[in-house]
């Protein structure tokens, strides 16, 4: 049942099936990956009471001996019985369900069925709480199966009232509360997640997105949904299209639930097939980062560790990073000579932090689409980065390019540069430390020379993800305190969150600097409106850099550089969920600290809830100069 | 209209001793006494819903005197004579079926039409008093209403309730209007009439959640709420929001099936049972409302219910359940 790379998983709901081997032949020969079938009959309410001894002691259901255990453990899913209510008012109903639940998860055990689907209603601390005992208990008893919570994405409440006569302006009753009150309760525990069933109605783009930032392992599509197009075959309005391949991107599977409204099953998994596809041939980051979503990995520290020569390959197949940069320095060597002196005027380009030579490479571009005469210093703390400029100046760039193997802090430089160059940039922007790097640099640049990049400034934004959160709870190191993965930031490619506000702009800094004393040291605090009910689970961070003049690159969603894969966003957990209402302002404070041999970031919420301080002192992460 | 159904797996010949289920969901008598029995395989395992036709209702207490019987996917939940020889069937599967279960041929059992629009079990069935219509609940949350000639649907209402639809009916009298009975304890009036259709009844009336409901008294609009502590509960609807007029400990535990008499009498004889081994008479007319006959003869819950016509001051309530006995019950009626 895993869902392939190339393909989406898709499943077929049955209500009663007569007999299982037929059913599940039915669903395989239509081509889906997996069929959902119910534990027990759904109308077999199972005696605890005392009506019937004989009842009591026979079987509850049907055998396991009708299919063999690898098609139970790989391709049904099973269902928990409709009428179980865990939070029914009344006491011995409730225990009933109590019982008759604790008969169906154990054979769903038994069975070694991947996956267990059960209805949630409004009321669900009980529910919620025999469930999340069930994933904790001991583990030659726990439950190996996940638990998906079916649950419409509009309250039937809200949709039946289209027939009421008298409607009264109760409060809106919104199924993600059903979901939030649940999963808190069960302490975003990572086996219990959400089959989320469409509806008629789409909610807001806002809920929607929100929806999207929940576990959500399968997307339940009710026939009824579907209209018929000219040829008889199903299709679904475009909102849901629209939707549906929202889901698909985070790998979401299928259940087609209902009866058969058209021809045949197989031409709802075709449809959803279809839907796969045309959404993933218009993605190509999708293609390119397929295996890194959601992935957390600890940012590199290029300036204390010296990068490996995989690590320079990946970044040097950017395709837009180097091409923006030979564009900003086309621009600068044009300003810096004039028509005039392009023969008598040779200036000075200096790269630092020239890793195995891309940008030195996009500097002789540049200066000869511009048609100028330029001479390059490269230089590169790492000496087996070093090797490769060697290699490259003998045989490639000649005397024009002099390779200088020292850290840009410390080179006593023989003369100054017209215009220095750097990509010293990590996804938070000055969190692989280019400034202090470049203000190290900037004694051997002229006064009046340039700086590429000229300037960047990072933005935070809050997001919520119990994936990620998840991710984050379970980096814990054994003998680190339990709060040291909050206190650190992670690089992660995002896809399964919701973001709560639109992202701001946080710390900026220029180059050159010319402020004295140089201080790069930075306090500040963002106010966010929240835009729905949602859970804060952390912050993503991101920058954007001027190159030069109206040469940038991005990787804040607002204005992200097309097509440019070289960093992903970083996060910056919160140690405690924080449960947000629309129109809240959450307020965060942040710092950026510098001692003699680190610098680190502090950050905390102050509202609607105080928080304490992440990192303090550096504590969990730092970097080093 | 004749469809090929794949619910029909087998269209009997020979009535064989086990041609009945192991759980005993409904029974029904037809004008001429005709009688079907409806039952379930629900633990073995193929999950089959079998229809056993016998030619009295005295009959039905002895399963050898079977007549024709007819098997289905999945189960069958509800059953109900539309004429003399006609009956609609609730599936599990969803299917709606419309059976001949006297044909001209004299033996078996003919399938008339055979639908499948629900979304999931067809938990509830009523049928009007001149079986021109029928109304299915389902636990798809959905209602649906059918001209029971070809078994057209003519009003889909989905999501009819919250949560599953547990309890159908239609008015005796007016054929338009219904009320149904869900999970998410509330009860809905429908009149067809209305572009709105549907009217809550509020919450509030109900200090139990409500698990059954039906009309009694051809005259007037009044049900009777059976709940999930096994109360009955008598209210006028013609003023929904007017307390309640009286109500009935019947049972102990969640009432299953409210079977009024149809008598035109003063008594007002309605049988109900419920997830207990009780069967209960009560006669619920407001004057004097009282319990007549209560008895706990069955060995295992009670599911189906049905009267057969009076005969002087006597009559029978005819009772199956899952302990796979059907019972006569005598009640004698004076008032």
């Amino acid at each position: 049942m895993a869902a392939g790379g190339k393909r989406v998983s898709c499943g077929l709901d049955f209500v009663s099936p007569s007999d299982i081997t037929n059913a599940l032949q039915i669903a395989t020969e239509a081509k889906y990956d997996f069929a959902a079938m119910p534990i027990a009959h759904p109308r077999h309410k199972r005696d605890f009471s005392g009506n019937s001894q004989a009842r009591r002691l026979t079987a509850f259901t049907r055998a396991d001996l009708i299919l063999n255990s690898s098609d139970w453990s790989t391709l049904i899913v099973g269902k928990i019985s409709p009428h179980i209510d865990l939070d029914h008012e009344d006491r011995l109903l409730r225990q009933e369900s109590e019982n008759m639940l604790e008969q169906e998860l154990s054979f769903a055990g038994h069975l070694g069925l991947p996956a267990v689907l059960a209805p949630l209603r409004k009321n669900n601390t009980n529910f919620a709480r025999v469930l999340h005992n069930k994933v904790l208990v001991s583990p030659s008893n726990q439950a190996r199966y996940h638990v998906w919570l079916h649950l419409p994405m509009i309250s039937p409440k809200t949709e039946s009232s289209q027939f009421e006569r008298e409607v009264k302006e109760e409060d809106t009753d919104d199924t993600w509360h059903w979901w939030n009150n649940f999963r808190s309760t069960a302490n975003f525990e990572k086996k219990l997640s959400l089959a989320l069933e469409l509806t008629a109605d789409l909610p807001d783009s806002v809920d929607i997105d929100r929806w999207l930032g929940e576990p959500i392992k399968c997307l339940v599509v009710p026939t009824h949904l579907f209209m018929t197009n000219k040829k008889g075959f199903p299709v679904l309005p475009k909102s849901h299209q629209v939707a549906i391949r929202q889901f698909l991107r985070q790998k979401t599977q299928i259940l087609i639930t209902g009866t058969q409204r058209h021809q045949h099953y197989k031409h709802y998994q075709q449809y959803m097939e279809h839907l796969w596809q045309v959404g993933y041939e218009a993605d190509p980051v999708m293609q390119f980062a397929q295996g890194y979503e959601d992935f957390l990995q600890f940012p590199l520290q290029p300036l204390m560790d010296n990068l490996e020569s995989q690590t320079y390959e990946v970044f040097e197949k950017d395709p837009v990073k180097y091409t923006e940069y030979q564009r900003a320095m086309y621009l600068a060597i044009l300003d810096k000579v004039s028509l005039e002196d392009k023969d008598s005027k040779i200036i000075t380009l200096m790269v630092v932090g020239a890793g195995r030579g891309p940008l030195v490479r996009a500097a002789l571009a540049a200066a000869e689409k511009a048609d100028r005469k330029i001479r390059v210093y490269a230089v590169e703390k790492n000496p087996n980065a070093i090797v490769t400029l060697q290699c490259l100046a003998e045989e490639e760039w000649g005397d024009q390019v002099t390779i200088v193997s020292c850290d840009m802090r410390d080179w006593d430089a023989p003369e100054k540069a017209d215009i220095l160059v750097s990509e010293l940039l990590g996804s938070f922007g000055d969190n692989e430390l280019s400034p202090e790097c470049l203000d190290g640099a900037q004694k051997f640049l002229k006064d009046d020379g340039i700086s590429i990049p000229s300037s960047y400034t990072s933005f935070l934004g809050p997001i919520q993800s119990s994936k990620l959160y998840n991710e984050v709870r379970s980096c814990r190191e054994r003998d680190k305190p339990y709060y040291t993965s909050f206190e650190m930031s992670y690089v992660v490619h995002f896809r399964n969150r919701t973001e709560l506000a639109e992202p701001q702009a946080l710390f900026t800094f220029t180059h050159p600097n010319r402020e004295m004393p140089i201080d790069n040291r930075r306090y500040e605090v963002r106010n966010f409106p929240i835009k729905c009910d949602s859970v804060l689970h952390g912050f993503a961070g991101y920058f954007e850099t001027v190159l030069y003049k109206d040469v940038m690159l991005s990787i804040n969603p607002a204005t992200h550089s097309p097509g440019m894969f070289s960093w992903f966003p970083v996060l910056f957990p919160v140690q405690n969920p924080i449960n947000l209402k629309k129109a809240n302002n959450l307020e965060i404070h942040f710092w950026r600290c510098v001692n003699r041999t680190h610098v680190w970031y502090e950050w905390c919420v102050t509202k609607p809830l105080a928080g304490a301080i992440h990192n303090p002192l550096g504590r969990s992460h730092n970097i080093g100069l | 209209m004749e469809e090929t159904s794949t619910d029909q797996i087998v269209d009997d010949a020979a009535p064989a001793l086990h041609e009945y289920g192991r759980t005993f969901d409904v029974i029904d008598i037809g004008p001429d006494g005709t009688s079907i029995l409806g039952s379930s395989n629900m633990c073995t395992r193929f999950w089959a819903g079998i229809l056993s036709v016998y030619n009295s209702p005295d009959a039905v207490t002895d399963q050898t005197q079977c007549q024709s019987s007819m098997e289905f996917e999945g189960g069958l939940s509800c059953a109900k004579f539309v004429s003399g020889s006609k009956v609609i069937v609730g599936l599990d599967s969803g299917s709606v079926s419309l059976l001949n279960v006297r044909p001209e041929s004299g033996s078996g059992i003919d399938m008339l039409a055979s639908v499948v629009e629900h979304d999931n079990v067809v938990s509830s069935l009523s049928v009007s008093r001149d079986g021109t219509r029928a109304l299915t609940g389902s636990l798809d949350r959905s209602l649906k209403v059918w001209h029971t000639d070809y078994l057209v649907c003519s009003h889909t209402y989905r999501p009819a309730h919250a949560d599953m639809v547990v309890s159908v009916a239609i008015h005796p009298e007016q054929n338009d209007m219904m009320v149904s009975c869900s999970e998410d304890g509330c009860v809905i009036m429908w009149d067809l009439r209305m572009p709105k259709p549907a009217l809550g009844i509020p919450r509030e009336q109900f200090a139990n959640r409500p698990s059954c409901v039906s009309f009694v008294n051809r005259r007037g609009i009044n049900l009777m709420i059976g709940t999930v502590s096994g109360h009955l509960i008598h209210l006028d609807a013609s003023s929904p929001k007017s307390a309640p007029s009286f109500e009935l400990g019947a049972h102990s535990r969640a009432v299953r099936t409210i079977c009024p008499s149809g008598e035109d009498d003063d008594q007002l004889l309605i049988a109900t049972c419920a997830e207990d081994r009780t069967t209960v008479v009560s006669s619920v007319n407001p004057a004097h409302p009282r319990i007549i006959h209560s008895d706990e003869l069955h060995k295992d819950v009670v599911r189906g219910l049905a009267w057969s016509p009076k005969i002087g001051d006597r009559q029978r309530i005819y009772s199956c359940g899952w302990d796979r006995q059907v019972i006569v019950h005598d009640i004698i009626t004076s008032s």
